[in-house]
């Protein structure tokens, strides 16, 4: 899976410079495949994800993407892919996982507001 | 878990080999922003060719990968107007997964998996890493950081 993903990358960003590729893909808790690529069989107890974005950048002439933010500013465009899992059972046991992809300024503002450094 | 690290680490050279090789007949392309983070936590067990054969985790496996360009095909900066043309920003990336577990035989586990590139990286780097805004002036005063 991993390396489907990270060939298209090779595909898409990386040979045409053309737009952010990110990817995240997360296991967590217990889980147990055999056979070739998965396919025979596959168990997850917990969390299994991934998520991907592709952004594009600049056209084929090289003219750079954007939108306009007031004078002399530019925005560049955005993405946001959350799954939030907030889970509590009997006394004392609780469980959270946060799986976030994001690209342009809700990058930003995730990673102000999760990096504890609150104005 | 090793043949899974040696995928991905073959696959993030071929990336990074695809940009620094990627020319045009007069611009030299500058090659992307690669950056990733592979992690395995707790037990992994892998049997087979590149562990196709069978997989085991318990606790948590995560790979986070980033491609970001910085120069088009004529050799220009991509980079956004902030202010005045004085001022620029470059693209931000933020690809995030966090586990807080509390409870059983592992009263407090954290796990914190983070890939960033741009504003987003230095936001997440000037919080977390524990810096005081005195550490970071007197960091920049220093010419150890830039302002």
């Amino acid at each position: 899976m991993i390396a489907g993903i990270l060939a298209c990358c090779a595909l898409t960003g990386c040979v045409t410079n053309e737009a952010i590729v990110a990817g995240a893909i997360d296991t967590v808790g217990v889980s147990a495949s055999g056979g070739p690529l998965d396919q025979g069989a596959n168990l997850v107890v917990g969390f299994k994800g991934a998520k991907v974005a592709v952004v594009p950048v600049q056209t084929d002439s090289g003219t750079l993407l954007f939108t306009p933010d007031g004078p002399n500013k530019e925005r560049g465009f955005s993405v946001l892919a959350l799954l939030g899992i907030d889970a509590a059972a009997g006394a004392n046991t609780r469980a959270g996982v946060h799986q976030v992809l994001a690209v342009g300024r809700p990058a930003d503002i995730w990673a102000l507001g999760q990096s504890g450094n609150r104005p | 878990m090793v043949s899974v690290n040696k995928l991905v680490t073959l696959s993030l050279l071929s990336l990074a080999c695809a940009g620094c090789t990627a020319t045009t007949a007069t611009v030299a392309y500058t090659p992307p922003i690669v950056a990733g983070a592979v992690d395995n936590v707790g037990i992994t067990a892998g049997v087979g060719a590149q562990n196709q054969g069978a997989n085991l985790t318990v606790g948590y496996k995560g790979a986070k990968f980033a491609v970001v360009p910085v120069q088009n095909s004529r050799g220009e900066r991509l980079t956004l107007y902030n202010g005045d043309r004085q001022h620029e920003k470059t693209f931000s990336v933020f690809a995030l997964l966090g586990v807080d577990a509390k409870g059983g035989l592992a009263p407090n586990v954290d796990i914190r998996q983070v890939v960033a590139v741009g504003p987003a990286a230095e936001l997440w780097a000037t919080g977390a890493s524990g810096v005081t805004p005195a550490d970071l002036k007197a960091a920049m005063d220093a010419g150890a950081v830039q302002r």
